[in-house]
C-alpha cells in the first residue's frame, strides 16, 4: 500500500445486463491533491466515483480509501469522506442552516452550520430555503453540504455543469480554497478549461478505460507533437505546401475557422522548417503555442468532447 | 440527540408543506362540515317546510290546522293562497311540501263532512314524503276516529235500549284503540345519527389519505431529487432516517385526529359513546398500515407525480368501498364478503362498533387481525421492493 495514496482503485469492472460500463480501471489519488476525472457522458465517471462512494458495487476489482476497503469498512470511510453528487437537491422545507445541521447529526465530528457557509460568503443566508438560491450558490450550498463532516477526501461530481462562466470560476475558487483546508478532492468534468485549471492530475475516461493518466503538463508534453501552429492563409493552399508540411507533423484543419489550418509538430527545429515553408504565403493569421489539454484528448479520444447539450440523444441515455 | 433531531426535522417538513397539509387537515374538515351543517338542518323529526292553503276556511279546517302545527313534523308557512304559485315554489326548492284542504264537494249543509285535503310533494324528496303521506293519513285517521266517537257519545247520551248501549259503548272502545299510534323504540344501545356515523368513517378517511398520499409522495420525491441517495452516502444507517420519518407522520395522524375531533365534535355534535383509548389505538395502527401502504406504491412510482397518481388511484376506492359515507352491510352478501377484506374497511366497521354501538372490544379481534396481515404483508413487501438508491 502506498503511504501517500488517499484512494487506491484496482482493476474495476462493473457490468449491467451484457454492457461493460467499467473495463478495468486503475488509478491512484494523492493525498491533498486535486485529481481530474475527465471525459464524455456515459464514459463512466460517474459510476467509477459511486462505487468508490460505497452507492454502487463493482462487479469486479477493488477500491480503498485511506487505506480502508469500499466493501468492507464502508462506515468507517463514510465518516471520513464528502460527498456532492451530480445534480442532487436538499430538502425543500428545511432551511439551509436545518439541512446542514441535520446532516452534521449524522456524523461524530463536524462543522457549524455558519462556519461552513461563511466558507463561501452565504453565512446571511441561513435561514433560506434552497428553492431562493440561484444555480450557482445551490451549487455552492451542496458542495459545502458535503464539507459538513469536515472530511478528508471530497468527492464533486460535474460541479460546475449548467452553470455560467462567472459562477464557474467563483466555484473553481471554492475547490482551491478546498485543497488548500488539506484535503483531497476527486471531481469528474467534461469541461477540459475546468480540469486544466484545477486538476494536478487528470485520468481521461473514453467507454470504461482510462486512456491516459498524468499532470496536465505531462500530458501535454507526452504528446508526439507538443508544438502547435496554427494559420489562416489569404487563398487556398496549393498541394504541394499541403503535403509538405503535413510531412512534417500532423496538420489539420481547424475546427474553429474555416479555411484555417492547425499543425502539430515535434520540436522547434520542425517548427523553424515549417515557419521558412510558410514564407512564401500570405497569411491572415498566424499563431505558435504549446498543445493543450484539448489537443491531447482530441488525439487520445478521437473526438471532440461536447457540452450536455449536444449529446445525441443515444449516447445521453446511456 | 440523533433521531431526536431526524424527528423534529421530519416534523418540520411535514408541517412546512403547505399542499400536503392541505390534504390532510381541510380536505377531511370540509367533509365534516359539510355533513355537520346537513344534520344541522334536519335535526329532530322536522320534515321540512308545508305550504298550508286553507281554501275551506271553517271550524273543521281551521282544527285540522292547529292538529298539523301542534305534531311539529312540519315548518307551516301560509304565505301562498294559490296551489300553482305554492307548487312552483316547492319546484324552486323553497318548500317541501304544499298542502291543499278544500271544501268536499258533496257537502250539502251536513257540518261533519271532512273537507278534501290533497298533499303534493317533491319529487327530489323521495326519503321523507313517504313520512309525510303516512303522517297525513294517520292524522285524517285521528280525525275521523274522534269525530265518530263524539257522534256515539250524543247517542250514548240519549234514551236508547241498554243492549244498544252495550254495543255504542263497545264500538267506541273499539275506536279509541284503533287510533293509538303504534308504540315506537329505536334498535341499539346508542342513539347514533347519520352525521355520528359519517364522522367516524371521516375520521379514518383523513388518516388514510395523509398517510397514503402524504407517505408516498414524500418518499418518491426524496428519491426523485437524490436525497435519499445523498443520505446513503453519510454514516446514518437508513433505516433510522426512515424511522423519524414514520414517526413524524404519526405525530401528525395523532395531530389531525385532535382537530377533526375538536371540529366534529366540538362543533357540530358529532358523538362517540365509548372506548375512547380503542379509538387511539386504531388511529395509531390504521395510520402505520396506511403509511406502510404509501410506502410501497412510493416503490414503483419513478416521480413524485406518479406517487400522487398512484396514491389517489388507490385512496378513493378505497374511501367509497371503505364505507365511509354508509354502512358496508348494507352492500349485497358476495360484495360485501369482499369488501369488508379492504384495508379501510375494518378500520371504520370496528371504530363504529366499539365507539358508536358500545359493542365489546374483544368481538372486533377478527378485524383488528385483518389490519394486522394488511400491515406486515404491506410493510414486507416494501422492504422488498423499495430502493433507496440505485443499488
Amino acid at each position: 500500500m502506498n503511504k501517500g495514496a488517499a484512494i487506491e482503485v484496482e482493476d474495476l469492472v462493473k457490468v449491467y445486463g451484457d454492457r461493460r460500463v467499467l473495463k478495468g480501471i486503475s488509478f491512484q489519488v494523492h493525498k491533498n491533491e486535486v485529481f481530474g476525472l475527465l471525459g464524455e457522458n456515459g464514459a463512466g465517471k460517474t459510476t467509477t466515483l459511486e462505487i468508490i462512494e460505497g452507492l454502487r458495487k463493482a462487479t469486479s476489482g477493488s477500491a480503498r480509501v485511506l487505506g480502508m476497503d469500499s466493501r468492507n469498512d464502508l462506515d468507517r470511510i463514510k465518516e471520513r469522506i464528502g460527498v456532492q453528487l451530480q445534480s442532487s437537491a436538499y430538502f425543500e422545507q428545511l432551511t439551509l442552516g436545518e439541512i446542514l445541521d441535520l446532516f452534521r447529526s449524522f456524523y461524530r465530528k463536524g462543522l457549524e452550520p455558519r462556519e461552513l457557509l461563511s466558507m463561501v460568503g452565504m453565512e446571511d443566508r441561513v435561514h433560506m430555503r434552497v428553492s431562493q438560491l440561484s444555480g450557482g450558490m445551490k451549487q455552492r450550498f451542496s458542495i459545502v453540504a458535503a464539507l459538513v463532516n469536515d472530511p478528508e477526501v471530497v468527492f464533486l461530481d460535474e460541479p460546475t455543469t449548467g452553470l455560467d462562466p462567472v459562477a464557474r470560476r467563483n466555484l473553481w475558487e471554492l475547490v482551491r480554497s478546498i485543497k488548500e483546508r488539506g484535503k483531497t478532492v476527486v471531481l469528474t468534468s467534461h469541461y477540459l478549461e475546468e480540469v486544466e485549471a484545477l486538476c494536478e492530475r487528470v485520468a481521461i475516461i473514453k467507454e470504461g478505460e482510462i486512456l491516459a493518466l498524468d499532470t496536465v503538463a505531462n500530458l501535454v508534453l507526452q504528446q508526439e507533437n507538443p508544438v502547435r501552429l496554427d494559420f489562416l492563409p489569404r487563398e487556398a493552399l496549393p498541394g504541394e505546401a499541403v503535403s509538405r508540411l503535413s510531412s512534417m507533423g500532423m496538420l489539420k484543419e481547424s475546427h474553429g475557422r474555416a479555411g484555417e489550418y492547425t499543425l502539430f509538430l515535434k520540436d522547434l527545429a520542425a517548427l523553424k522548417a515549417a515557419l521558412r515553408e510558410l514564407e512564401p504565403l500570405e497569411l491572415d493569421r498566424m499563431a505558435v503555442s504549446t498543445a493543450n489539454l484539448e489537443d491531447v484528448f482530441v488525439r487520445l479520444t478521437g473526438s471532440r468532447i461536447t457540452g450536455e447539450e449536444e449529446v445525441p440523444a443515444w449516447r445521453a441515455a446511456r | 440527540m440523533k433521531p431526536a433531531k431526524i424527528f423534529a426535522a421530519s416534523v418540520k417538513m411535514v408541517y412546512r408543506d403547505r399542499i400536503a397539509l392541505f390534504w390532510a387537515m381541510a380536505f377531511p374538515l370540509m367533509f365534516v362540515a359539510l355533513f355537520g351543517l346537513f344534520s344541522m338542518g334536519m335535526t329532530g323529526n322536522n320534515l321540512g317546510k308545508l305550504a298550508y292553503i286553507d281554501a275551506a276556511g271553517d271550524g273543521l279546517s281551521a282544527h285540522f290546522k292547529q292538529a298539523v302545527s301542534d305534531a311539529g313534523v312540519f315548518t307551516l308557512t301560509e304565505d301562498y293562497t294559490d296551489p300553482e304559485e305554492a307548487k312552483e315554489a316547492m319546484r324552486n326548492n323553497k318548500i317541501n311540501f304544499v298542502l291543499v284542504v278544500e271544501k268536499a264537494q258533496d257537502g250539502e249543509g251536513g257540518t261533519a263532512v271532512f273537507p278534501d285535503i290533497t298533499l303534493y310533494t317533491d319529487v327530489k324528496n323521495q326519503n321523507i314524503n313517504a313520512a309525510a303521506i303516512s303522517f297525513f293519513d294517520s292524522l285524517k285517521q285521528q280525525f275521523y276516529a274522534a269525530t265518530m266517537i263524539a257522534q256515539i257519545d250524543y247517542v250514548l247520551g240519549l234514551d236508547i235500549d241498554p243492549q244498544a248501549k252495550q254495543f255504542y259503548s263497545g264500538l267506541k272502545k273499539a275506536l279509541q284503540s284503533a287510533s293509538q299510534p303504534i308504540s315506537h323504540q329505536e334498535g341499539g344501545k346508542n342513539p347514533v345519527t347519520y352525521f355520528d356515523m359519517v364522522f367516524v368513517g371521516l375520521i379514518c378517511m383523513g388518516i388514510m389519505n395523509y398517510a397514503v398520499t402524504g407517505f408516498a409522495i414524500n418518499l418518491a420525491t426524496m428519491r426523485e431529487q437524490k436525497i435519499l441517495k445523498r443520505l446513503l452516502t453519510t454514516p446514518l444507517p437508513i433505516r433510522r432516517f426512515m424511522l423519524g420519518e414514520v414517526l413524524a407522520y404519526l405525530a401528525l395522524a395523532f395531530a389531525q385526529l385532535g382537530i377533526m375531533l375538536a371540529v366534529g365534535v366540538g362543533m357540530f355534535g358529532a358523538r362517540i359513546y365509548a372506548g375512547w383509548w380503542f379509538l387511539f389505538l386504531l388511529v395509531f395502527l390504521g395510520a402505520l398500515l396506511f403509511l406502510s401502504l404509501g410506502f410501497f406504491l412510493a416503490a414503483f412510482a419513478r416521480t413524485a407525480n406518479a406517487a400522487a397518481g398512484m396514491a389517489n388511484g388507490i385512496a378513493i376506492p378505497l374511501m367509497f368501498l371503505g364505507g365511509v359515507f354508509f354502512p358496508l352491510e348494507v352492500l349485497p352478501g358476495p360484495f360485501y364478503q369482499v369488501v369488508r377484506f379492504l384495508p379501510l374497511a375494518p378500520m371504520i366497521q370496528s371504530m363504529r362498533s366499539v365507539c358508536l354501538e358500545g359493542d365489546p372490544v374483544s368481538s372486533q379481534l377478527p378485524r383488528l387481525l385483518i389490519m394486522l396481515v394488511w400491515l406486515v404483508v404491506v410493510a414486507a413487501l416494501g422492504l422488498v421492493f423499495f430502493r433507496f438508491g440505485e443499488e
